[in-house]
């Protein structure tokens, strides 16, 4: 079930909202948590129900490796056999993520190397995988650490499926999680939090259906469908895809973050205007900061973070971004996103080393056109699709200019330059141009959600505002789309 | 203000949406649940990908499937031939081959019948080497794969055509403004100004007019096999001057001709043909200005004669059932007059 759907908007979530708070105003609170993980199981079910076992499993199995990580710290046992079991338990997860998203990928590149013929497995990617695997491996590695507390199946069940950050995010931990589950205030119905929920899932409802499924239809037509294209063109599609991918992205989260206050439950922050970024370590501090937090807690720093030195410092640097791009997806294309921006950051850091500083208009325009290049690559499908795009951005030799241009200017037809439609194969090129526009002022000079929601208070512009764009978008569900971010 | 009231005053806003389906619904712009009293613009207006698939959900009897000739025919007339059948327009201006072909598949999957329109430029493959046409096939592709109906009387597109619908009943407009607009249309052009606008000599850049390909055979074998007895396909007519260049240029005339003998030769379907030189298209006033379309009245003619009202006068030489026998010499007969004329 989609969040941008007349089902789940119209009936599965006021429906489950009802049910879960009538049970705990009956005094029924774990009734209240089982209708939770039942709503939200069915909620995952609903996109297929064949994965609905993998999700069990792995929630079994990774509780039942968690408690008993957990006893063995409290009972003292030996640390070798505690290291095994977290090695068991974190490979299994490993293993089954490799198994389902990886593979296919590995046989590819085997047959390519060895010139041999094995078929592909072509097992469909289990809904959310990369991000309930993610949460659990914390999960045991905090338990090994000492770090979890013992939650009952219950509790843990509700962590790792809880619906709104279900399929695509915010990534969670259990130690922000829990207490909130656990709390008695959060049982009754807090309109402050309703309030917050429905402003900022409109928003997020309008970046989604409204702003990057607009943008998606161009970013499809350059990708996927253009067989060249101009120079022009080919950077409207690259900031196409990237505004698409943001809008989409936080819209998601925005309207993750807005369910989950619906139910008194306060999800981290995934975005902080990343795009305002003048440097790529402040990038990743504003983009999916949580899967940023788990890159940062679960590989770079165990791998030995900056505490060895410049070189290590480097070297976890690289490690941890091209295994970063690689749980984006099985593809070289993911992996060579995750070593640019490995490289970037590396550079970055060599350069702060040195002292060197930049205008800040002069550093916000890099670090704004790396990642708008950078995420040619994380688009394309195929190399071939990201040199089509970059061929077009740099080349001089195919720029099309409008034609009002072309009766003022014509003589600009001895220097290559054609005369037609500048957004060719994209769509109407004045209302690419006029929302691409709109897209960077709305990132670069607006105020985030994230921003508006600390300061939120009930008056009545943020009344028509939300409801207006609830309106707003609710208007476009009909056309359905799927989010950027569950594919991954 | 507290929480609790700008919780209500928002569902109180909100519950606006579900009254824009309600309106929708009622107001019935596009004739969905009723033809009658509607603006005729609307009703031929197919170019809308989610309400052409609306139209085919909603599972009418017969289906006007083409390209912008059929905005020039009023589903209506074809309801009066076809007693107690409901019809809908769902032409595409500009449509393509493989945009017709996959609603025509959608019509017989749900085993319904259509009136396929044909024409010379529709079945031009070439013209996928523009962007903006793989990007509209992409586009009708994905709508027609959405099964439901509700959902579109709560969209932009439903919602801004009851507001034009309710505007125009305020200014008074008259229902039939645009046939009423079409048929005035006063047509004065030479055979130079059709060349110079449309250039299908294959030297221009216009991707829909150059290099002349037809579809794929067993794509036409395939649509001609779907069809039954009770389908009918139709080869609308354009201004002769067309056909003369059609004749003149890229081997138009002969591909086309193939085109039609597969399909011909391969359906139970009802094949009618308006196309060559005759006395409804030697009369440029009987088209648009560029003689590509036919006007509404002739519409009514076409019809008549497919359908067999003898109440209406239609020229002898307008109009032809195809049929196996009769297509190799009928189609010789066409290039003989049209090359005569060129002469």
């Amino acid at each position: 079930m989609l969040f941008n759907s007349y089902e789940f908007i119209f009936a599965f979530l006021p429906i489950t909202f009802f049910i879960y708070f009538y049970l705990n105003h009956k005094r029924l609170t774990e009734a209240s948590k089982a209708f939770l993980v039942f709503s939200s199981l069915f909620f995952y079910s609903w996109w297929n129900i064949a994965y609905l076992p993998i999700i069990l499993t792995s929630m079994l199995f990774n509780y039942v490796v968690g408690t008993s990580l957990n006893k063995e710290q409290e009972e003292g046992h030996h640390r070798f056999s505690k290291k095994s079991l977290l090695a068991f338990g974190i490979v299994s997860n490993i293993a089954l993520l490799a198994y389902f998203k990886y593979m296919d990928f590995f046989i590819e590149n085997i047959n390519l190397v060895s010139g041999s013929t094995i078929d592909l497995l072509q097992l469909a990617l289990p809904l959310a995988i990369s991000f309930f695997t993610f949460q659990q491996i914390a999960y045991l590695v905090d338990s090994y650490r000492g770090e979890t507390a013992e939650y009952d199946f219950l509790n843990y069940s509700l962590f790792v499926t809880f619906f709104p950050q279900l399929i695509a995010g915010p990534i969670v931990h259990h130690s922000e999680m829990m207490p909130q589950f656990a709390k008695t205030r959060n049982k009754v119905k807090n309109y402050r939090n309703i309030a917050m929920g429905l402003f900022i899932f409109s928003i997020g409802l309008f970046k989604k259906v409204v702003i990057a499924d607009t943008f998606a239809t161009w970013a499809t037509n350059g990708f996927d469908i253009a067989p060249t294209l101009n120079l022009f063109a080919a950077w409207a599609t690259s900031l196409s895809y990237t505004f698409q991918l943001y809008f989409d992205f936080s819209g998601y989260t925005d309207m993750a973050i807005g369910i989950a206050l619906l139910f008194n439950i306060k999800l981290p922050i995934n975005f902080n205007s990343p795009y305002k970024a003048t440097n790529i370590q402040d990038f990743w501090r504003r983009w999916h900061i949580t899967l940023s937090r788990f890159l940062k807690d679960y590989i770079y720093i165990p791998l030995g973070g900056n505490r060895k030195g410049e070189f290590r410092t480097y070297t976890n640097l690289m490690a941890t971004f091209i295994l970063g791009g690689i749980w984006h997806g099985a593809g070289w294309t993911f992996m060579f996103w995750g070593f640019l921006h490995g490289a970037a950051l590396v550079i970055h850091r060599a350069w702060s080393k040195l002292g060197f500083k930049l205008w800040t208009w002069l550093a916000w325009l890099i670090t704004f056109n790396f990642i708008n290049i950078a995420w040619v690559f994380f688009r394309a499908k195929e190399w071939d699709d990201a040199l089509k795009v970059l061929g077009g951005m740099f080349s001089l030799n195919d720029i099309v200019l409008s034609e009002k241009i072309g009766m003022k200017l014509p003589f600009l037809t001895d220097y290559s330059v054609h005369f037609g439609q500048v957004t060719e194969h994209l769509g109407d090129g004045s209302d690419v141009l006029n929302l691409l526009l709109i897209a960077f002022i709305l990132v670069l000079f607006f105020k985030n959600t994230n921003q508006k929601l600390t300061t939120f208070h009930p008056n009545y512009i943020l009344l028509i505002q939300s409801s207006i764009t609830f309106i707003l978008a609710a208007l476009a569900l009909n056309k359905v789309s799927d989010f950027l971010y569950y594919n991954f | 203000m507290n929480y609790k009231k700008w919780i209500q005053i928002w569902f109180l806003i909100v519950s606006i949406f579900p009254i824009i389906g309600i309106l929708n619904y009622f107001i019935d712009p596009y004739g969905l649940k009723d033809k009658e009293n509607k603006f005729i613009g609307v009703l031929t207006d197919g170019n809308n990908p989610s309400i052409l698939n609306l139209k085919i959900n909603l599972d009418a009897d017969y289906y006007l499937i083409g390209s912008s000739r059929l905005m020039r025919v009023n589903p209506l007339l074809i309801e009066h031939y076809l007693e107690n059948k409901n019809v809908f327009n769902v032409n595409i201006s500009g449509a393509t081959f493989k945009e017709n072909f996959i609603i025509a598949n959608k019509v017989k999957a749900n085993n319904k019948n259509f009136i396929f329109g044909l024409d010379a430029f529709t079945l031009n493959q070439s013209r996928y080497s523009s962007g903006a046409i793989s990007s509209r096939y992409n586009t009708y592709k994905n709508a027609l794969n959405v099964n439901s109906t509700y959902q579109e009387y709560l969209s932009y597109n439903y919602i801004a055509a009851t507001l034009k619908d309710i505007k125009k009943r305020i200014l008074n407009k008259q229902l039939d403004e645009y046939f009423l607009s079409q048929d005035n249309i006063i047509s004065s052009y030479t055979i130079d100004d059709i060349e110079k606008k449309l250039d299908i000599s294959n030297k221009s850049t216009h991707k829909h007019f150059t290099n002349f390909k037809l579809p794929d055979d067993k794509m036409i074998i395939k649509l001609a096999k779907e069809a039954t007895k009770d389908d009918i396909f139709i080869i609308y007519p354009k201004y002769y001057q067309h056909y003369i260049l059609f004749n003149q240029y890229q081997n138009i005339e002969k591909k086309y001709f193939q085109g039609i003998q597969l399909l011909v030769t391969n359906t139970k379907a009802k094949v009618w043909s308006f196309y060559g030189i005759n006395s409804i298209t030697e009369d440029p006033t009987n088209f648009d200005d560029t003689g590509w379309h036919f006007k509404p009245r002739i519409s009514k003619l076409i019809f008549a004669k497919v359908f067999n009202n003898t109440s209406i006068n239609i020229p002898d030489d307008f109009g032809i059932l195809l049929t196996d026998k009769n297509i190799n010499s009928h189609l010789q007969k066409i290039t003989k007059k049209i090359i005569s004329k060129k002469n």
